[in-house]
């Protein structure tokens, strides 16, 4: 192919566009057609168009420029448990979704179903996933018992909560505000468009967006880039920061425009399909993403950005923590009290705390007397007096969002 | 029996959630709470605080280390296999033990 330049440029334009593999790109200067840089098999790296580099040229391409690969922004993702592989409450044991109530399903999700209709779900924790390389877990959901046509105000999603620390990098609800990027694999029985809707803790500030599932029965990466929100309040302290839903179904009252910041509450479109429309019918998600920025991994080194299960657990514990063995010891009369003090990994605030497998050694009546974020007064009190009295327990302790 | 009981006459104070005995603390930012104060400004009422059962008084300090001594002997039985004493037991037992002292 030889060079015909137009007869006419205009200052700054490119000339061949789209670039040809073997021949230099020109700029017109507003005077005469300089040389931009070489074409693709010259080994230049382009930063005004795109290239088609293989593995081995982006490798070398990332070193010369002393670019970290995606790999290294594991640490800045904001989302908890995004390979859904900690599952500190109900294991692997499948449970009924309560109606109208949203329930956690495993640590960092959430699993809700609202219906006055028929619509009945279960939920399964830390679902093994044997087909998607680089991830051994999901969130799974499907219907027991189904709903073909949603009522207006019926709906169900799965959705990640994101503490306020975890997103005040991103400055939202100012003119600084910055984007974020969304990853997650998904796979459902059936092919159709679910959504991913965002609000802030007031549930006053929402954007939702469509997300097209091609093929039923095939995990397929997902990716979306949300706009910062300059408006609305969003919270950066130990409160709900991001709440992200990801909808499989919903009746026309939460459905509107999508890709665009509203004071509304959507969670999907007029184009979201009812996944949830047959029996056994059912939806997975794993691999969350959420980076700040514009940029995500391609699918074959998502999993790379994945924190491993020993760091996210860490994390986890922040917001739910189980304590084993418990000893509440001590010597005294007959209805006084004896004492231990519980101490534990920081959590996101002062939790709940319930017991269980009590055991009593002349004592009765354990409580809790004072609880901070980090530790508990319990207490036992004395059968029979003056003696020995011991309690035996375990705790869950519970500061979710 | 309400969802929830007050522990401490403190209203604005701590609750028990009735349902799996759960202790939740007055944190604004704890989920639960939250749930309880929605649930209270419902027009529900927990129910009242109930106070701990008034704890005997701490005996003298004679009868302390009686009963210090008391189990101690007990413990060593225990360990030698010999059937433990009765209260009334051991006192006889101490007061023998202390005029055969005496006598030496």
């Amino acid at each position: 192919m030889g060079i015909n330049f137009p007869d006419t440029p205009t200052t700054n334009q490119l000339y061949p566009q789209p670039a040809v593999a073997g021949q230099p790109v020109y700029r017109w200067d507003g005077e005469k057609w300089t040389t931009l840089s070489s074409s693709i098999s010259d080994g230049v790296v382009r930063y005004d168009v795109a290239q088609s580099l293989n593995s081995t040229q982006i490798v070398q391409a990332r070193t010369n420029l002393y670019a970290a690969p995606f790999d290294a922004l594991a640490y800045n993702g904001m989302q908890v448990n995004g390979s859904c592989e900690v599952s500190q409450q109900y294991g692997t044991t499948s449970f009924a979704v309560p109606n109208n109530a949203a329930a956690y399903v495993q640590d960092g999700w959430m699993v809700a179903s609202f219906t006055t209709g028929a619509l009945r779900c279960q939920a399964t924790p830390a679902y093994a996933i044997g087909s998607l390389p680089g991830y051994t877990s999901c969130v799974a959901f499907g219907a027991t018992t189904a709903q073909a046509s949603l009522g207006a105000g019926d709906f169900v999603y799965l959705k990640a909560l994101i503490e306020g620390y975890r997103i005040s990098r991103l400055a939202w609800g100012t003119t600084s505000a910055q984007p974020i990027s969304i990853g997650f694999w998904v796979n459902a029985s059936i092919a159709g468009t679910m959504s991913v809707s965002i609000f802030n803790a007031a549930a006053n500030r929402n954007y939702v967006a469509n997300i097209v599932i091609n093929n039923l029965g095939t995990w397929e990466y997902k990716t979306l880039t949300i706009p910062g929100d300059t408006t609305g309040t969003w919270n950066t302290g130990n409160g709900i920061g991001l709440d992200i839903r990801f909808c499989f179904g919903t009746g026309t009252t939460y459905q509107g425009a999508a890709n665009t910041w509203s004071g509304s509450t959507l969670l999907g479109t007029s184009s979201t399909t009812n996944f949830m429309a047959a029996t056994n019918n059912s939806a997975y998600i794993t691999g969350l993403i959420i980076l700040p920025g514009i940029e995500l991994p391609s699918a074959s080194r998502a999993p790379f950005i994945m924190r491993p299960a020993d760091q996210e657990l860490l994390t986890c514990k922040r917001y739910y923590n189980t304590y084993s063995s418990i000893v509440v010891a001590g010597y005294n009369t007959t209805s006084a009290a004896i004492y231990a003090n519980l101490m534990f990994h920081a959590m996101r605030a002062a939790p709940t705390i319930a017991f269980n497998s009590i055991s009593y050694v002349n004592a009765s009546g354990l409580a809790t007397d004072s609880v901070t974020v980090n530790s508990a007064i319990l207490h036992a009190i004395v059968t029979t007096g003056p003696g020995n009295a011991t309690a035996t327990l375990n705790a869950i302790l519970d500061s979710r969002l | 029996m309400a969802d929830y009981q007050l522990t401490t006459p403190d209203e604005n104070g701590p609750v028990l959630r009735t349902a799996d005995q759960a202790w939740i603390p007055a944190d604004p930012a704890n989920r639960d709470w939250e749930e309880y104060r929605e649930w209270v400004n419902k027009g529900n009422t927990p129910d009242p605080y109930v106070p701990p059962p008034e704890p005997e008084p701490v005996p003298p300090a004679a009868e302390l280390t009686d009963a210090v001594l008391f189990l101690h002997e007990n413990r060593i039985r225990s360990l030698e296999g010999v059937p433990p004493l009765t209260l009334d037991e051991f006192k006889t037992e101490a007061i023998s033990a202390a005029k055969r002292t005496k006598g030496k």
